[in-house]
C-alpha cells in the first residue's frame, strides 16, 4: 500500500530524512517513533504530498506522491502535529464542508458524520464552533475529518497530543476500529505503550533513516527478537536491600553476563544460558549473604525495543 | 475508496465545491450590508428620477427647485444614461476593488492559519483551490454587483446606449474583475506579511496602478489604448463621449492584428493571459513554495504576449483610414471587419503606436520580464547546496539549476534585443552611426541583464545575512557599473575634448577674419581720396532695376560719409578701436587657452588642435568627426580600443570567479556535511533479523 524506495529530503546540507526504503502492506497499523527531529513528520509530509521529497520515490496505493499528487490524496487523510481548523464553524458544518471538498455525497457524508461524531465523543458539540472546543476535543475533530472521506491510508502525526486518558482510550479503540475496516494506519506517537495495543509493525527513526522494522509480534517479531536481546540473552532486574557496588564488582565476573548497569541498589544486565544461569546467579549471590529483595525477568515493551534499537541515543 | 467519491475532474466542477462558506462576514453584517447597499441604489434612482425633465410647474421639478438642485437633465434619455453610468461605477466599485481585497484578504488569511493544508491535502488541484478562494469568498458581493449590471445596462440600453457599448463596457469590467481577483491571488500566495494584510496593502498599490492608466493615458496619446486596462477608463472612452479625454482624443479604436473595435483584442488577450499566468503562479507557489512562480516556458507565454501587443498594435499609425500601414498592401484591408459605429464616428484608427513605440513595449517590458524572472528565483544558498547534496547522491539529473537559469535570463534578454532590432529594422535608420549605436545598445543590455543575474545569484547564495547579501550585490553591481561607466565617461570626454578644440579653433579662426577684414578696410580708408571714393560709386536709378529703396539709402549713406573726409576720418578711428578690442579678445582667448582652458581636457585638446592649424584643416577635421567619430578618436587614442572592452571583461571575469569561487566552496561544505553525518545505525545482522514476514524490506540506508 505504501512503498518508499531511497525517499530522502534535505533542508539545505541537513538531511532530515536519508534514504528511507519500506513497504507497508494493505490494512497494516504502523507506528513510526523517534525522537524529536527523528524525521517522522516530514516522512509523513512527504508521504502526503505536502513536502516534495529530494530524492527518492514513494508511492501510495499505487500512486506516486510527486507525479500524482491528486491520485494520493484521494486515498490519504492525514492528521499532523499541529494543525488550525475554522474557528467560526460551527463542528458539524465543518466537517461538511471537507465532505464536500472531497466530493462525498451528501446524504452520505451526513450518515458518516454522525456515526463519527458519535464515536469520538463529539455529538455533544456539534453544534458548537470549532473555537469554543479543548484542545482535546480539537484533535477529535481533526481525527473525525481525517477519516471523513473514508481514505485507504491514514497518516496521523502524535494523535493522541494533548487528549485526557479517557480520549486516549476513546482514540484507541476508534483506530481499532479502523483497523478492523482494513485500513492502513502510519502513526507516530510519543505513548509506546498505547502503540503497543493496536500497532502491528513498528518503524523506528533516529537521525532521517530507519533503524528498525518489522512486525511487532510473531516468533520473527521485533519484541520476540528483543526480548532475547539478540546479543546477550535475556534481561534481568535485580534489587538488593544494600551492598549493590560490592554485587556488582562480583557479577562483572559471572559467565555469561553482559551489560550490566547499576542504578542506586537496581542492576540490570543480560543473562546467558537461560533460566538455569538465572537460577545459579540467584543462588550464587544469595550464598555470598546479599540480600534480594527482587529477581527478575525485564518485561520487554516498545520502550525497550526503541532504546536497544537506537542505541539509547534517543530519547521518546 | 469509497464509491461516493466523484471521478469528475472538470473545472466548473471544482469551481463549485464549498470555499464560500470561509471567511464570510457574520450574517447579521451580511444582511445589514445588502439592505443598506439596495437603499443606496434605490436612492440614487430616485434622485436621478426627480432630475429628470419635468414640466416647470410640476410636483417633482418643485422638489428639485426646492432642495436647489438645479436644472437636471435636459432629457429623458440623458436621464437614463446618468442613472446607468452611476450603477455601472457603484457595480464596478465593488466587483473590481472591493471583491477581490475581500479575495486576498481570505485567502492570504487560509495561509497565515494553516487552514489551507487541509484544502490542498483534499483531492482536488491547488488550481481549483486558488480559483475557488478568488470567487467564492465574495460571491453574495458578486452577485449584487452583477445584478446591479444588469440593471445598469438595461437602463443604458432605454437611454440610447448601443448594444456593442455596452456589452464591450461589461466585458471590460469582467475582464478588469478577473486581472484584478488574479493579481490579488498571485499575491495572496506570494506573502504572508503583517499576518495577511501585506498581500491586501500590495493589491491596493496594484490597483492604483491599474486604475490610474486613464490619466496616463489622457497625457499620451500613444499609449491612450491602455486606458482600457481600466473599467473606468473603458466606461470614459465607450460611454462618457462627452467627457475631456473623449473631447481630447476622439473616440479611440484600438487595433489588433487587423481587429478592431472599442475594446480590442489587445486588451482581451492582455486580461486574459495575465489572469491566466498570476492563477498558475499563485497554484505552483501554493504547491511548491521553494521553487519559482513561474516555469520557464510561463515566461515565455509573457514574452510571446509583448510581443504580440507590440506588434499587433504597430499598425496603428495614427492615420486616417485608407492611408495607414494596413492599406500599403501588407494586410488585406478585407481582413478588418467593421465595429457597429465606431469608425464611422471617428475616421481614425485610433492611438498611434509607432514602431518605435512598438520597440520600446518589447524591449521594456522584456527586460523587466527578465528581471522579474531573475528575483523570483529562489536564491537561497540551502538550495544550492541541496542540490550539491543530492548530486553527490548519485541524483541522475545532477544540474546545478542555478547555473542554468542565469544563462537563461541572459539567453532571453538576447533574445528580446534580437526581437527588438528586428522591429526597428522595419524603420530606416539615418546614418550608420546611428545604427552602431543601436547594436551597441543591444550589446549592452545583454551584458547588463545577464552579469546582473549572476550577481545577484552569487551574492544571495554566497551570504546568509541580509546585509552581505547587499553589501556584496552593491560592491559587484558597483564593479560593473562602474566598468561600463569608464568608456562611457571616457568617450564624452575625449569628445567633448574633440568639440572643445574645435569650438575654439572656430572662434579663433573667426576673430583672425574679423581682424583680417577690418585691417583691409581700415588701409583701404586710409588711403581712399574723396574724388576717387565718388568716382567708384554709381547710384542707379530707382527705374533701373535691381537696387530697392533700401539699397540706395545705404548706398546714399556710404557716399556722404566717405564723400566727408571728417566723418571718414571718425569711420577709421571706430575700425581701429574695433580692431583693437578683436585683437585684445585674441589675446585674452589665447591667454585663457595658455593658463585656465580645457582643465583637465587640455592634453586631449592639445592633440587634437595641433592638426587644426589652418581653417581648412579645421573644417576638414570637423567634418570627418560629424560622420566617423570613433574613427576621428581611435586615430588619437588608439588606447580605447585595449581598454573600452577589457575593462567590463575584466569586471565580468571577477564575477565570474567570485561566482565559481562560491559554487565551489558551497559544494564543498555540502560534501563535508554528508561525511560527517553517521554511519547508518541499522546493523547488518538486525536489518537481516528483522525481516517483515510480509516481504516488506527494512531500511537500507545510504
Amino acid at each position: 500500500m505504501i512503498a518508499c524506495d531511497g525517499l530522502t529530503r534535505y533542508y539545505g546540507s541537513f538531511r532530515a530524512v536519508d534514504a528511507l526504503s519500506f513497504t507497508i502492506e494493505r490494512g497494516a497499523v504502523c507506528a513510526l517513533v523517534g525522537p524529536n527531529g527523528a524525521g517522522k513528520s516530514t516522512t509523513m509530509r512527504m508521504l502526503s504530498t505536502l513536502l516534495r521529497p529530494s530524492r527518492g520515490h514513494a508511492t501510495v496505493g499505487g500512486c506516486d506522491v510527486v507525479k500524482d499528487r491528486e491520485g494520493v490524496r484521494r486515498q490519504i487523510g492525514y492528521l499532523p502535529e499541529t494543525f488550525q481548523l475554522y474557528e467560526d464553524m460551527p463542528v458539524e458544518r465543518y466537517l461538511h464542508f471537507f465532505a464536500r471538498a472531497y466530493g462525498l455525497d451528501a446524504r452520505l457524508a451526513a450518515e458518516r458524520i454522525a456515526d463519527y461524531l458519535e464515536r469520538l465523543g463529539l455529538l455533544g458539540k456539534r453544534a458548537e464552533k470549532v473555537g469554543a472546543l479543548s484542545r482535546g476535543m480539537r484533535q477529535r475533530l481533526g481525527v473525525a475529518k481525517s477519516f471523513l472521506h473514508d481514505p485507504d491510508v491514514v497518516f496521523l502525526d502524535e494523535p493522541a497530543s494533548g487528549l485526557d486518558p479517557v480520549a486516549r482510550t476513546e482514540l484507541r479503540d476508534f483506530l481499532k476500529f479502523q483497523q478492523h475496516l482494513g485500513k492502513t494506519v502510519v502513526v507516530s506517537s510519543h505513548v509506546l505503550k498505547e502503540l503497543a495495543d493496536f500497532c502491528d509493525h513498528i518503524a523506528i527513526m533516529q537521525d532521517g533513516r530507519l533503524v528498525e522494522y518489522g512486525p511487532l509480534s510473531g516468533e520473527q517479531g521485533v519484541l520476540a527478537r528483543y526480548g532475547e536481546a539478540g546479543r546477550g540473552g535475556k534481561a534481568y532486574v535485580l534489587k538488593l536491600l544494600k551492598d549493590a557496588p560490592r554485587a556488582e564488582l562480583l557479577m562483572k565476573e559471572f559467565p555469561g553476563l553482559t551489560n550490566l548497569k547499576r542504578l542506586d541498589v537496581t542492576l540490570t544486565f543480560e543473562l546467558a544460558g537461560g533460566e538455569e544461569a538465572g537460577a545459579a546467579l540467584l543462588g550464587h549471590l544469595v550464598g555470598q549473604g546479599f540480600q534480594v529483595t527482587r529477581f527478575a525477568e525485564e518485561e520487554v515493551d516498545l520502550e525497550h525495543v526503541y532504546r536497544k534499537a537506537s542505541g539509547g541515543r534517543g530519547e521518546v | 475508496m469509497s464509491a461516493a467519491h466523484s471521478d469528475d475532474r472538470t473545472l466548473l466542477r471544482h469551481l463549485g465545491q464549498p470555499f464560500y462558506f470561509r471567511h464570510t462576514p457574520p450574517l447579521a453584517l451580511r444582511r445589514g450590508a445588502f439592505w443598506l447597499g439596495f437603499l443606496v441604489i434605490i436612492g440614487i434612482v430616485l434622485i436621478n428620477i426627480l432630475l429628470m425633465p419635468y414640466p416647470r410647474e410640476s410636483t417633482p421639478r418643485y422638489l428639485r427647485d426646492l432642495l436647489g438642485w438645479g436644472r437636471g437633465y435636459e432629457t429623458y434619455e440623458a436621464g437614463a444614461q446618468g442613472i446607468a453610468t452611476q450603477l455601472l461605477l457603484i457595480s464596478t466599485a465593488l466587483s473590481s476593488i472591493v471583491a477581490p481585497l475581500y479575495a486576498t484578504y481570505s485567502l492570504a488569511m487560509e495561509r497565515v492559519g494553516g487552514t489551507i493544508e487541509f484544502l490542498k491535502l483534499s483531492p482536488m488541484s491547488t488550481l481549483s483551490v486558488v480559483l475557488g478562494k478568488m470567487f467564492a469568498p465574495a460571491y453574495l458581493l458578486h452577485l449584487f454587483s452583477g445584478g446591479l449590471l444588469l440593471l445598469a445596462a438595461a437602463i443604458g440600453f432605454v437611454g440610447g446606449y448601443g448594444l456593442g457599448d455596452l456589452s464591450l463596457t461589461l466585458l471590460s469590467i469582467a475582464c478588469a474583475t478577473a486581472t484584478v481577483h488574479a493579481a490579488g491571488a498571485f499575491l495572496a500566495c506570494a506573502t504572508t506579511a503583517f499576518r495577511g494584510f501585506g498581500p491586501v496593502v500590495g493589491l491596493i498599490g496594484v490597483g492604483v496602478l491599474v486604475y490610474c492608466l486613464p490619466f496616463a493615458a489622457f497625457y499620451e496619446a500613444s499609449v491612450s489604448y491602455m486606458r482600457y486596462l481600466s473599467p473606468f477608463g473603458t466606461m470614459d472612452a465607450v460611454l462618457w463621449k462627452d467627457s475631456a479625454s473623449s473631447q481630447w482624443y476622439g473616440r479611440v479604436i484600438d487595433e489588433f492584428f487587423g481587429l478592431r473595435g472599442a475594446i480590442g483584442p489587445s486588451i482581451l488577450l492582455i486580461h486574459g493571459t495575465l489572469s491566466a499566468i498570476l492563477v498558475w503562479a499563485a497554484a505552483r507557489w501554493l504547491d511548491h513554495p521553494e521553487g519559482t512562480a513561474l516555469p520557464r516556458k510561463g515566461y515565455l507565454i509573457l514574452l510571446g504576449l509583448v510581443f504580440l501587443v507590440a506588434l499587433g498594435t504597430v499598425p496603428n499609425s495614427g492615420q486616417r483610414v485608407g492611408q495607414g500601414f494596413m492599406n500599403q498592401g501588407l494586410m488585406p484591408q478585407a481582413a478588418i471587419p467593421s465595429v457597429a459605429g465606431a469608425s464611422e464616428r471617428t475616421g481614425f484608427w485610433g492611438p498611434s503606436v509607432s514602431w518605435e513605440n512598438a520597440m520600446g513595449i518589447v524591449l521594456i517590458a522584456g527586460l523587466a520580464f527578465c528581471l522579474f524572472m531573475i528575483l523570483d528565483h529562489p536564491h537561497r544558498r540551502e538550495l544550492v547546496q541541496e542540490e550539491f547534496s543530492e548530486r553527490a547522491g548519485g541524483r541522475e539529473t545532477g544540474r546545478v539549476l542555478r547555473m542554468g537559469h542565469a544563462y537563461f535570463a541572459g539567453t532571453l534578454t538576447v533574445g528580446v534585443l534580437a526581437a527588438g532590432l528586428a522591429c526597428q529594422s522595419f524603420t530606416r535608420f539615418g546614418t550608420t552611426p546611428e545604427f552602431w549605436s543601436w547594436v551597441l545598445t543591444l550589446g549592452i543590455g545583454v551584458w547588463a541583464v545577464l552579469f546582473l543575474s549572476l550577481v545577484l545569484e552569487t551574492a544571495w547564495v554566497r551570504y546568509r545575512s541580509a546585509a552581505g547579501r547587499a553589501m556584496a550585490a552593491a560592491v559587484m553591481v558597483a564593479l560593473l557599473v562602474g566598468s561600463l561607466l569608464y568608456p562611457l565617461i571616457d568617450w564624452a570626454q575625449k569628445d567633448s575634448a574633440f568639440w572643445s578644440a574645435y569650438y575654439h579653433k572656430t572662434q579663433m579662426w573667426a576673430l583672425q577674419a574679423n581682424i583680417t577684414t577690418l585691417k583691409t578696410e581700415l588701409a583701404a580708408l586710409q588711403g581712399v581720396a574723396d574724388d576717387t571714393l565718388l568716382s567708384t560709386v554709381t547710384l542707379p536709378s530707382a527705374s533701373a532695376g535691381g537696387n530697392t529703396g533700401g539699397q540706395f539709402y545705404n548706398l546714399q549713406y556710404y557716399f556722404n560719409r566717405y564723400k566727408d573726409p571728417a566723418m571718414a576720418n571718425a569711420t577709421v578711428g571706430q575700425y581701429r578701436m574695433e580692431m583693437e578690442s578683436l585683437q585684445n579678445n585674441f589675446q585674452q582667448q589665447q591667454q585663457y587657452y595658455s593658463v585656465y582652458g580645457f582643465g583637465w581636457k587640455r592634453a586631449s585638446v592639445e592633440r587634437y588642435l595641433a592638426d587644426m592649424a589652418t581653417p581648412e584643416a579645421h573644417a576638414d577635421l570637423g567634418a570627418e568627426m560629424r560622420s566617423a567619430p570613433f574613427a576621428v578618436i581611435l586615430k588619437y587614442h588608439a588606447s580605447v580600443l585595449l581598454w573600452y572592452p577589457l575593462l567590463p571583461l575584466m569586471a565580468c571575469a571577477f564575477v565570474i570567479w567570485f561566482r565559481r569561487r562560491t559554487y565551489r566552496a558551497l559544494e564543498k561544505e555540502a560534501l563535508e556535511a554528508l561525511k560527517q553525518a553517521p554511519p547508518p545505525l541499522l546493523p547488518a545482522s538486525n536489518a537481516a533479523a528483522s525481516e517483515p514476514p510480509s516481504g516488506a524490506m527494512p531500511a537500507a540506508s545510504a
